[in-house]
């Protein structure tokens, strides 16, 4: 499946995220801090 | 007596030299066998890389029945069709499904290549025009860079670019070893927009959709539907080829290479040296010409050019060789499109650019937001943060936590919904869902805010 791009993850919610995710069988999970500082860019492959 | 022993020293020599020379030809065809596969998947390989590099999927081997509108099935998984377009530099449009009539055609011209008060039936009235009009010439045109490669070990006849001057020209210079470059001349282009095709794409998978429903996604497997949306053809490729062999050893297998026919030996007994010379030239470079037509021209049993490429010398020296091969008419060379997933039912994703998926870009794919309703919240806090009273002593957080991922992907596995729990947690576009399980689940697994 093409990969899926979430652009604007709280930063306090970017670590469970990644670990469900994970759990969910992703096998690539890329997080990007963007530039407000306080969001991430979480692309799940 | 000593005449006969210097006859038979001749003779053995002789045959030596016959030895060496068979058995020379003998590894240069054994060398040539080893390497020519992989010389010919390198040189496919080198095309289409050149045509990838102008942002355009290359068409191998080429073709003239290729049109946008064009619907293919690709059943090889994206990062399958990665590696495969990654090993060989193109992939074989080999499922050709149906061919859709681009209706879009005026509009998208009406302002530019279509004349005043003009309207034309694409592709036909500019792939093959009536009248005096050429076959493309109405199109717009298009320009891409040259093409370098190199060739070694007689491969060349086998050689897998798509341009028959390629291997004349080696056979010319009869070479083992050759540098040389493609120009694409004469291209031009013809195309249509997404938008358009695709809602003709969605009536055209709705009239097919049972046709469709075979192919929706089965485990991790996704077919996808190809659809043609801009072609590129060219009407002539100019071949360079540079003799790039070393002939130090002075071994000479075969006979003397064609372009020697331009630098033959002046009359001894001549007067006017320059006459002579210029006579010669004209004399070898037309044999030359005479070789290059003959190579090039296919003809049927009634004599008739078969359609194909035609080659024109335009430039020799002993140790290069400049010829334009013509295709008339032109013939597509490399294409745009887009990819669309089959859902289940025969329904359709949305189109995301064929190159995208095949270049390894830094591809985003679907742009999903991060649910923050209070469903998510609470269903989140439910699986993430389970509290004290519900973790068991024999038991961690984390234990709790994957036992209801198993729960919420229980429930979606009964729904046959096409995400994982993960997707139900984080996805704002499924808000009615977590809602559902809530409603249905949320009394059952004492989910509170």
């Amino acid at each position: 499946m093409p990969p899926e791009t979430y652009d604007d993850v709280p930063n306090d919610d970017v670590g469970t995220m990644v670990q469900n995710h994970i759990d969910a069988g992703a096998k690539k999970v890329t997080v990007t801090l963007n530039d407000d500082k306080e969001t991430c860019t979480v692309v799940v492959e | 007596m000593r005449t006969g022993t210097h006859q038979r020293r001749m003779m053995t020599l002789v045959s030596h030299a016959v030895g060496l020379a068979t058995f020379a030809t003998f590894a240069m065809f054994c060398t040539g066998c080893a390497s020519s596969r992989n010389e010919v998947q390198k040189a496919a390989k080198d095309w289409c890389m050149t045509i990838r590099g102008s942002q355009v999927i290359p068409v191998y081997p080429l073709t003239e029945d290729i049109q946008p509108g064009d619907i293919f099935l690709v059943q090889v998984p994206i990062d399958k069709q990665q590696q495969l377009y990654e090993q060989n530099g193109f992939l074989a449009l080999d499922n050709h499904l149906d061919r859709m009539n681009p209706t879009n055609y005026a509009k998208f011209y009406d302002h530019s290549f279509f004349g005043k008060d003009q309207t034309y039936d694409l592709p036909r009235d500019w792939i093959r025009p009536t009248g005096t009009n050429q076959s493309w010439q109405l199109a717009p045109h298009a320009a891409f860079p040259s093409y370098s490669f190199t060739v070694r070990n007689g491969a060349g006849m086998n050689l897998a670019v798509p341009v028959q001057g390629v291997p004349v020209g080696l056979s010319l210079l009869a070479s083992d070893a050759a540098s040389g470059t493609i120009e694409i001349k004469d291209a031009y282009t013809m195309g249509v927009d997404t938008i358009s095709l695709y809602q003709q794409l969605e009536t055209w998978a709705n009239r097919n959709a049972d046709f469709l429903g075979y192919f929706g996604p089965s485990g991790k497997q996704t077919n996808f539907l190809r659809v043609v949306t801009r072609i590129y053809a060219t009407g002539k490729m100019s071949v360079s080829l540079k003799d790039a062999s070393s002939r130090s050893g002075g071994l000479d297998v075969g006979v003397p290479k064609p372009v020697n026919l331009l630098v033959p030996a002046l009359p001894a007994n001549s007067t006017n040296t320059s006459e002579a010379a210029l006579q010669n030239y004209t004399n070898g470079w037309n044999t030359l010409s005479q070789i290059v037509q003959a190579a090039g021209a296919a003809k049927d049993a009634a004599g008739n050019i078969l359609p194909g490429g035609s080659l024109r010398l335009t430039a020799a020296s002993t140790r290069s060789v400049s010829m334009d091969e013509s295709f008339t008419p032109p013939i597509v060379f490399g294409y745009l499109g887009f990819d669309c997933a089959i859902a289940t039912n025969g329904e359709l994703g949305a189109p995301i650019p064929t190159y995208a998926i095949l270049d390894r870009l830094p591809v985003l794919g679907t742009i999903r937001h991060f649910a923050s309703d209070s469903s998510a919240q609470i269903l989140r806090g439910w699986v993430n943060h389970p509290k004290s009273a519900d973790i068991p002593a024999d038991k961690t957080a984390r234990d709790v936590t994957k036992e209801r991922e198993g729960l919420i992907t229980a429930w979606i596995k009964v729904r046959k919904a096409d995400y994982n729990f993960a997707a139900l947690l984080d996805r704002s576009d499924l808000g009615s869902d977590r809602q559902l399980f809530l409603k249905e689940k949320g009394a059952e697994y004492k989910i509170t805010q």
